[in-house]
């Protein structure tokens, strides 16, 4: 099942909402094959007005592996939890009491690293984290990160523990740079999408008629004067 | 590195203030010989003009205002012929933030790419085309705005303490 974001599903904010479908994208969500993308919305009460943005909608797999998208909503809502989860991770792991602690740990990370990416790209669409220019460190970080839970199974004493908790902290920074940069890569990719919009126009006709939709061609003026 | 210190994640910024209007704004608004446009208000209506103050001049330049860019002889030519290459550009940026709060440049400094978006389809909304009467007016503002600068930094120059190139930055 799939779910359809819309623009009130996380905020009336055209930017956000774009925002928010990139982010998932870059965390590994796939738009749905038969997302319109872009589609404009409107209807006898809403009606078609030059520049008026009308809707959009992405839709949307409800979860990707072992992450739903309820809950990177609930990220973007407010990205602090999840940064406080990753804040104290070196620690979690530097204390490891037992194999069953670890164990938890090793579940539990690819979820953090993950919602902490995330977080990240909220506050950057939000102008609250500086973007500085792209360094090799990065992609190696990124991969090094991706690969952290397998390296935690295997890490029973406490200083292979110790020698993780520190490379986690020195990868962490230079992997959250990449997320942002694939992040915004996927948001201008959306947001080109979206300058589309008034090429083509589906508008709602209600008692049980399908939306009628109207591409851009020789006959839209006309189409659309008719129609709205 | 302390592993116990709130220090992984990456550096975060406070939030933006809020939008408001400035005691300096407000005391221009209630003064006297106050400029306005006939358009791009709210519904379209009249609007006066904010001061070109140093959060705007700031905001300009980061949208790319062309003027702050211009050689002497480019300059000169804009006192002789009143015109230059991208005075549109500069005409809508400049009016464009002079026409709203100066919260607005705080958010141009923040993104000026989407700014410079709305900015456009501001002057798109109010119908300004080049060449047409709305074009003309808002060149209009522009120039007096303009105007003021030039004749503020020639007053400098004629203290000797500062050239108006060297003020505009060469």
């Amino acid at each position: 099942m799939d779910v359809g974001i819309g623009f009130r599903a996380v905020s009336g904010d055209k930017d956000d909402r774009i925002g928010f479908a990139a982010a998932a994208v870059s965390v590994g969500f796939d738009l749905v094959e038969e997302t319109p993308g872009v589609s404009n919305v409107y209807s006898e009460e809403n009606k078609y007005e030059p520049d008026k943005p009308g809707d959009i909608k992405y839709f949307l797999p409800l979860s990707k592996g072992a992450i739903e998208v309820s809950d990177l909503a609930k990220v973007w809502i407010d990205p602090s939890a999840a940064l406080n989860d990753a804040e104290a991770l070196p620690a979690r792991i530097k204390s490891a009491a037992n194999a069953q602690e670890l164990a938890a740990l090793c579940v539990e990370f690819d979820s953090i690293y993950i919602k902490a990416a995330f977080a990240h790209m909220r506050l950057f669409s939000l102008n609250r984290i500086k973007l500085p220019g792209h360094t090799s460190d990065e992609d190696n970080a990124s991969a090094y990160l991706d690969l952290f839970a397998r390296k935690l199974e295997d890490a029973h004493d406490k200083t292979s523990r110790t020698k993780l908790a520190k490379s986690l902290a020195a990868n962490w920074k230079p992997a959250m740079l990449s997320w942002l940069r694939a992040y915004r890569s996927n948001f201008l990719e959306l947001a080109n999408l979206w300058k589309e919009v008034p090429k083509s126009l589906k508008i709602k006709r209600g008692n049980g008629l399908p939306p009628l939709v109207l591409p851009q061609g020789p006959k839209f003026e006309q189409m659309l004067k008719r129609w709205t | 590195m302390d592993l116990g210190e709130q220090n992984l994640n990456l550096d975060i910024l406070e939030e933006p203030e809020e939008i408001q209007i400035d005691t300096q704004d407000e005391a221009f608004l209630k003064s006297d010989g106050v400029r306005k446009i006939s358009f791009g208000g709210p519904d379209g209506r009249d609007v006066k003009l904010q001061p070109f103050n140093t959060h705007r001049q700031v905001a300009a330049q980061k949208l790319g205002m062309e003027f702050f860019n211009m050689g002497e002889e480019a300059l000169e030519e804009f006192q002789e012929r009143e015109t230059y290459n991208g005075i549109f550009q500069d005409a809508v940026i400049v009016v464009y933030l002079c026409a709203h709060p100066v919260s607005l440049a705080k958010k141009a400094l923040r993104v000026p790419a989407k700014v410079m978006g709305e900015a456009l389809n501001w002057a798109e909304k109010a119908g300004v085309l080049v060449g047409n009467e709305k074009h003309g007016e808002l060149i209009a503002a522009f120039g007096d705005i303009i105007g003021d600068i030039i004749a503020s930094v020639a007053e400098i120059d004629q203290t000797g303490m500062q050239s108006a190139d060297e003020s505009l930055g060469k």
